[in-house]
């Protein structure tokens, strides 16, 4: 600790060079936390979805009967059952999207413990036909109140409630979602008024969800969900619940190889830049460095100096872009309706741990010149 | 002034060797941004490519009156209406250009990974080599109607495993055989298979057609057909030519991936610059008294700055150029699978002229402040300090 005013005075010793290599690192780890911490993001969306749960789907794309549920419910090791008719409204005008949920508001909070909602407002959904129980952070997004009569238009089918797709729905309550679930959340309603408003596909569901007894046996249940379907005109897949989340991320690509390309990339070109400055830095203070060995510092302690000195400026850095990634994050993941809840833990961990790999990679090369320095060539030299 | 410019840049460059160091910062930064700006690029210019190249203004999709987003549901009385409707060509014996498609997912697994996908089967009538010229076989034969037989796209036979002709697709408890093989012109329908659409209607239980396209006489017939068709009470329904209805789906997905490329290589595009400004002020430094004795011998402080600056832009074109060449080798023409559409990446001429307005940018505005710095180097001062 007490060389730290050396290191600090080594490190400033040209501002400009530090400052821009400064700029460079901090460029680099505000990229890596946004890309890291988009694929984390996404990579673990569902993961705390546990096995126990999965999904029944049309296998063709289309919609479920509701009658499958009491089918479903009748097999062995099926625990509870719950279904969903997915609603995708428009609020006043796009892009001003509200998903919702046609549900059986007991069944549904039931077969879905991270959707915490008081008694009394299933209760009151209950016996509001026309209500609905709104997340949080969606009425906060919409400005929303208990007891507002809100209008959603229903992209998916037109035809549906007056008749030109609007509906209306009056907010009974909200609940809030626990664990990591991104986005803001949906709202649920009685499918019963949603069913009736219906002209087409009256009677059919979008998903089945069901919880099985045993975790162990999610494989042979699924397949035995899908046998007794097989060949119907619904036929179904049956998957663990945040095989669907994955699989829909999945689509959009292969996230993980283009972040790692792109870092890999972005930290090659930081090494060869941060390195070689520095490099040009340590030959600069040649005659500096031979007058610290000349009043007593071993190779190794000057050496090691360096090596502090390129650590505090790549632990600046990082800890800067890291914090940028705070910044920008929120914004990105707006614009595809995700919230931003910080980085996760092992985003971080990486970081550090790039950082002190990047350190020593960038501090090797110079720290052995400075070690080997022989003081009256050094000195002479000049 | 120009001869000025010229002398000093070419002492500088002949001197360029005693900072190799930096010069290859600049090289590999700019490097860097190019090869990542034109490898997300060619993500989107790829799919592009793959949408448009066989889409037609002289072709119409028929969409819902109401919701515009999605193609119609039209129910097979419907047709000969649509084909009655003035502007609609017709063949040499006389019938409507129309084409009807069905479509019913299969599973395929993914070559190499093994993953599930989620492919179409198309359904097709016989029109289409006709509407669509870039359609046409390249092995076996063409499927036969009312017995359950596929051909095979193009690209679908490189991603997936039992896509030979001979193999057999089994969906919802039956076989479809593979009798042969199709391209289409680099169009996303290559990742698929095809089959006549009246046997796919009748093995999937499917009631309508899932999207209609009318082949018009011309471009130009588009208005007429469209106010033909939504003045039609009886049929309720609107549509769109086809590039319009490809931007309306995908534009805002086009959208999407330029800005994830826009945005992570202008961060990529900072580093660059505070690399080129790191590596063109060291540069300066070093040659300060060279420097002082050109201006002490009568070159002026502009020819000067220029010449850093056209040394920044010299070294940084290089780099351009080998990141432009990278991202070319590693990915142009390489397959690419988004949303179940599989197409090549491609890095076009104005892509590459996109990098390089990019990197013009970067060597300007990382080259500039040491140019200035350079002008202003002290004569007398950096004379005397030797």
């Amino acid at each position: 600790m007490k060389y730290f005013p050396l290191i600090w005075s080594g490190l400033w010793r040209k501002k400009g060079r530090t400052v821009l290599n400064l700029i460079s690192i901090l460029v680099a780890f505000a990229l890596f936390g946004v890309l890291q911490g988009m694929t984390s993001l996404f990579g673990q969306s569902g993961s705390d979805l546990k096995a126990d749960r999965m999904i029944v789907v049309n296998r063709a794309g289309g919609l479920l009967p509701i009658s499958y549920v009491d089918r479903i419910a009748n097999l062995p090791h099926v625990r509870s059952v719950n279904f969903r008719n997915l609603f995708v409204g428009v609020y006043q005008h796009p892009p001003q999207f509200a998903v919702g949920f046609g549900v059986d508001p007991r069944r549904f909070f039931l077969a879905t413990p991270e959707y915490h909602a008081a008694p009394q407002a299933i209760a009151d959904l209950v016996r509001e036909r026309q209500g609905a129980l709104v997340s949080v952070q969606l009425m906060q997004k919409y400005g929303w109140k208990i007891g507002d009569r809100i209008a959603l238009k229903n992209l998916r089918d037109t035809a549906s409630g007056d008749g030109k797709g609007n509906w209306n729905f009056d907010i009974a309550g909200t609940f809030t979602i626990s664990g990591n679930q991104p986005g803001l959340g949906p709202f649920v309603f009685n499918n019963d008024y949603y069913d009736q408003g219906r002209v087409a596909n009256k009677g059919t569901v979008s998903t089945i969800d069901i919880t099985t007894d045993n975790a162990n046996l999610a494989a042979p249940i699924a397949n035995s969900i899908d046998a007794l379907f097989a060949n119907s005109p619904y036929e179904t897949r049956t998957q663990p619940a945040y095989a669907t989340v994955q699989d829909a991320l999945k689509q959009l690509g292969d996230v993980d190889y283009i972040a790692h390309a792109v870092l890999g990339v972005v930290f090659f070109a930081l090494l060869v830049s941060v390195g070689t400055v520095m490099m040009r830095g340590v030959r600069d203070r040649t005659p500096e460095l031979a007058v610290l060995k000349t009043i007593g510092f071993t190779d190794r302690a000057v050496a090691l100096m360096l090596i502090a000195e390129i650590l505090l400026l790549t632990v600046v850095g990082a800890g800067l872009g890291i914090s940028i990634t705070y910044g920008l994050m929120p914004p990105i993941l707006k614009t595809i309706n995700l919230n931003f809840g910080g980085l996760p833990a092992a985003v971080l961990l990486e970081a550090c741990l790039v950082a002190a790999v990047f350190a020593l990679a960038v501090g090797l090369w110079p720290a052995r010149r400075a070690m080997r320095l022989e003081i009256v060539a050094a000195i002479g030299g000049n | 002034m120009f001869k000025q410019i010229v002398a000093v840049t070419s002492i500088n460059l002949r001197s360029i060797r005693s900072r190799a160091g930096m010069s290859l910062v600049i090289m590999i930064s700019v490097a860097a941004v190019v090869g990542v700006l034109l490898s997300l690029l060619a993500l989107r210019v790829g799919l592009e490519q793959a949408i448009s190249g066989v889409a037609s203004p002289a072709r119409a999709v028929i969409v819902d009156t109401n919701s515009g987003a999605n193609p119609a549901s039209v129910t097979l009385s419907q047709v000969p209406t649509i084909a009655d409707l003035p502007g609609v060509a017709h063949d040499a014996r006389g019938n409507a250009l129309i084409n009807t498609f069905a479509s019913a997912p299969v599973d395929a697994t993914r070559k190499g990974s093994g993953d599930l996908a989620n492919i179409q089967i198309l359904g097709i009538n016989s029109v289409m080599p006709e509407v669509v010229p870039q359609f046409h076989l390249i092995a076996g034969r063409m499927f036969r109607p009312a017995v359950r037989e596929l051909i095979v796209g193009k690209l679908a036979q490189i991603q997936y495993v039992g896509m030979n002709i001979g193999d057999r697709i089994h969906t919802r408890g039956v076989d479809w055989l593979i009798v042969g093989s199709f391209e289409e012109g680099g169009s996303t329908d290559e990742g698929g298979l095809d089959g006549d659409v009246n046997t796919v209607m009748s093995e999937m239980k499917q009631p309508n057609y899932a999207e209609v396209q009318v082949q018009l006489q011309s471009a130009g017939d588009f208005p007429r057909f469209e106010k033909a068709l939504t003045a039609n009470p009886s049929l309720q329904l609107d549509a769109k030519s086809e590039p319009q209805f490809n931007q309306d789906e995908l534009g805002s997905f086009y959208k999407l991936i330029d800005r994830i490329g826009y945005f992570v290589a202008g961060i990529m595009a900072v580093g660059a610059i505070s690399a080129a400004l790191n590596a063109m002020y060291a540069a300066v430094e070093q040659r300060k008294m060279e420097i002082a004795t050109l201006r002490a011998i009568g070159f002026g402080g502009a020819a000067v700055a220029i010449s850093v600056v056209i040394e920044t832009l010299l070294v940084a074109l290089p780099g351009a150029c080998l990141g432009a060449l990278i991202a070319y080798l590693c990915y142009n023409n390489s397959l690419a699978e988004t949303y179940g559409m599989i197409f090549h990446m491609a890095i076009t001429p104005g892509l590459v002229g996109l990098a390089f307005i990019w990197t013009v940018v970067i060597s300007l505005v990382g080259g500039l402040p040491p140019a200035i710095a350079a002008a202003r180097v002290p004569v007398a001062v950096a004379l005397r300090a030797s």
